[in-house]
C-alpha cells in the first residue's frame, strides 16, 4: 500500500514536473527581445537613438535608403517591453505622437503588425525593414538577421 | 434647402476626393517595385461640435463653427520622395487644404513643392486639421484660418524648406521657410491660393519662417521664433476704405514655446504685425500685437483639464482687425476639460468669455472627436 502510494506520488510529481517544464519552456525563451532585419538587409548596425528615431517616425537613412519601422504587437507583452524600453512612452503618447509627426510631416506611420509570422515575413521580404522580436522567435531563421538584443530579462 | 443649392456642395465633394485620391494615387504608381520601399498611410480626424452663446445678440455667419468636420489626411512616400494631401470635409466647407510633393534630400531635410501651411503658425504647424490632436476645442483667434476669419495668411503656395538636425547629443534644431504665392484680401477676409477652385489671380509674394530649439530632438517640447512677410494685394471688390490701395505689407515677429513634461504641457506664443499700406494716399502704418498661453494638466482617467488666456494690444486702433469684428477676440479667457476614452475618441467641454470690438459674451462647447483608423 505504501509502495503503491510512493509510486502514485512520484508520478504525480512527475507529471507536475513536466506540465510545469512545457509551460515554464516558453517564458525561458522569451527571455530577451532582438532587433531583426532582413538576412539581405545591408544593415549591420543601429545604435538606440536611431532605433528611437525610426519608430518614433523619424526618417533614418542607410546607403541612401529609407529604412521602415515595422511595429510588432503579436502579443501584449512585447508590446509593453517595446514602449518602455524602446520608445519610452505609455501607449496613448506614443500613438499620439505617430499621429502627430504623420499630421506634420507626411510620414508614414510604423505599419503594425498583429501575426508574428506576417511580421517575420515582411521583414524578411523588406531589406528596409527593421523589427524586434523575441530572440526565440527568430532563433534559427535563416531569412532574419539579428543586429542586437534590445532587451532581456 | 433647396436642391439646387446643395449641387455646389455635392459637386466640389466629388472633385476634391476624386482629385485628393488621384493625386496620392499617381505617386503612388510604384507600388509595383520589390520590397515594399514605398509606404502609404491614410487619417481622417472626425469632429462633431455644438455651441451656445450668452450676451451675443447678432449671430453672424462666423459665430457658429461646423457642426460636423472630417479632416482626411494622405500620404505615400518611397524611398526620398513623399506626397501629402489634406482635404477638409465640412458642413461649411469642402477644401483641400494642403497638398505637397517633397523630396527627402537628406536626413530629416525635405523641400516641399505645393500648397502647406506656413511655417510661422505655432499653433497651426503642430495641430494642422486635426482636430483630435489639440486638447481644446477652438484654436487662438491670431491663428485662424483665412476662411474663419483669421488675420494673418496660413497658406501658402509656393516651396517649403524644412529640416531638423541635431544640436549635440540630444538637443535639436528645427528650421522651416516658406515661400511663395499668398492670400488676397477681400471683402470676405483673406483669400489664399485655391486647389481646384478658381482664384482671381495676382496673389503676392509670402515668406514665413521659424528657427526652433528642441532640448529633446526626438521630443515634442520646442521653443523658438517665427518670421514672416505678406503681401496682401487688395481685391478691386474689396471694402471702399482700401480702395486706392493696391496691396497692404504684412510683417510679423514672434516668439512661441511648447513645453512638454510629464502630466504637463504650456503652449504659448505672441505676435507683433505690423502693417504698412501701399498706394495712392496710403495711410499711415500701423501696428496691432496679440498671444496666448495655454496650460494642460493631465488627470488620473484619462481626464486633461485646461486654460487658455489670449489677449491683444493695439487691436482696437486697427483698421485691419476692423475687418473681422465678428471674428477676432481681442480677449479671451477659456477654461475646459477632455476625457479621452475608447480607442481615439475624446469629449470635450470649453467655456469661454470672450471680448471682441464689438461684443462681450460667454460661450459653452461641447465637442467628440476621434481619428481612425
Amino acid at each position: 500500500m505504501e509502495r503503491r502510494g510512493a509510486v502514485k506520488m512520484r508520478a504525480t510529481l512527475l507529471a507536475a514536473a513536466l506540465a510545469f517544464s512545457a509551460v515554464a519552456a516558453p517564458a525561458r525563451a522569451e527571455e530577451s527581445v532582438a532587433l531583426i532585419v532582413s538576412a539581405a538587409s545591408p544593415i549591420t548596425r543601429l545604435d538606440s537613438l536611431e532605433v528611437r528615431k525610426l519608430f518614433l517616425g523619424f526618417s533614418v537613412i542607410r546607403d541612401g535608403r529609407s529604412l521602415r519601422a515595422l511595429r510588432n504587437s503579436s502579443n501584449e507583452r512585447i508590446k509593453q517591453i517595446f514602449l518602455q524600453n524602446v520608445v519610452a512612452m505609455s501607449e496613448s503618447t506614443y500613438e499620439h505622437r505617430l499621429l502627430s509627426i504623420a499630421l506634420q510631416s507626411g510620414q508614414t506611420r510604423p505599419v503594425e503588425f498583429s501575426s508574428r509570422t506576417q511580421l517575420l515575413e515582411a521583414v524578411a521580404n523588406d531589406p528596409a525593414a527593421v523589427s524586434f522580436a523575441f530572440s526565440s522567435e527568430v532563433a534559427g531563421n535563416p531569412r532574419i538577421k539579428v543586429l542586437r538584443l534590445l532587451w532581456h530579462d | 434647402m433647396p436642391r439646387l443649392q446643395h449641387l455646389p456642395f455635392r459637386r466640389y465633394l466629388h472633385r476634391a476626393a476624386v482629385l485628393t485620391f488621384l493625386s496620392c494615387s499617381a505617386v503612388s504608381l510604384p507600388a509595383a517595385e520589390p520590397h515594399h520601399q514605398h509606404d502609404s498611410d491614410w487619417l481622417i480626424f472626425l469632429s462633431g461640435e455644438g455651441v451656445g452663446r450668452s450676451g451675443f445678440e447678432r449671430l453672424g455667419p462666423h459665430d457658429y463653427d461646423s457642426i460636423g468636420r472630417g479632416d482626411i489626411l494622405l500620404t505615400h512616400s518611397t524611398d526620398r520622395f513623399r506626397a501629402l494631401a489634406e482635404t477638409v470635409v465640412s458642413t461649411e466647407e469642402v477644401d483641400v487644404e494642403r497638398l505637397q510633393i517633397g523630396v527627402e534630400t537628406s536626413e530629416n531635410t525635405l523641400i516641399w513643392l505645393g500648397r502647406f501651411h506656413q511655417p510661422a503658425s505655432a499653433w497651426n504647424t503642430e495641430h494642422h486639421h486635426g482636430q483630435y490632436l489639440q486638447t481644446a476645442i477652438t484654436r487662438p483667434s491670431i491663428e485662424l484660418w483665412e476662411d474663419d476669419g483669421g488675420l494673418i495668411p496660413q497658406h501658402i503656395a509656393g516651396a517649403l524648406f524644412e529640416t531638423r538636425q541635431p544640436l549635440g547629443k540630444e538637443q535639436g534644431l528645427h528650421v522651416a521657410i516658406g515661400v511663395g504665392a499668398g492670400s488676397l484680401l477681400t471683402p470676405d477676409g483673406l483669400e489664399p491660393l485655391r486647389i481646384f477652385k478658381a482664384n482671381s489671380g495676382n496673389h503676392r509674394l509670402s515668406w514665413t519662417a521659424r528657427v526652433a530649439w528642441l532640448p529633446d530632438f526626438l521630443g515634442p517640447t520646442s521653443a523658438g521664433v517665427l518670421l514672416g512677410h505678406n503681401e496682401l494685394r487688395v481685391a478691386a471688390s474689396a471694402l471702399s476704405i482700401f480702395s486706392a490701395v493696391p496691396y497692404i505689407k504684412q510683417d510679423i515677429y514672434g516668439a512661441y514655446l511648447d513645453w512638454n513634461v510629464p502630466n504637463w504641457r504650456v503652449i504659448a506664443a505672441g505676435y507683433y504685425v505690423d502693417l504698412a499700406w501701399h498706394g495712392v494716399g496710403a495711410s499711415p502704418n500701423e501696428h496691432f500685437g496679440a498671444g496666448y498661453v495655454q496650460a494642460e494638466h493631465q488627470l488620473p482617467k484619462s481626464f486633461t483639464l485646461f486654460g487658455r488666456h489670449e489677449n491683444s494690444f493695439n487691436a482696437g486702433n486697427s483698421r485691419f482687425v476692423a475687418l473681422q469684428t465678428q471674428t477676432f477676440d481681442m480677449r479671451r479667457n477659456a477654461l475646459g476639460v477632455r476625457w479621452d476614452f475608447a480607442r481615439r475618441q475624446a469629449l470635450t467641454l470649453e467655456l469661454a468669455r470672450t471680448t471682441r470690438l464689438t461684443d462681450d459674451f460667454s460661450e459653452y462647447r461641447l465637442q467628440w472627436s476621434a481619428v481612425v483608423p
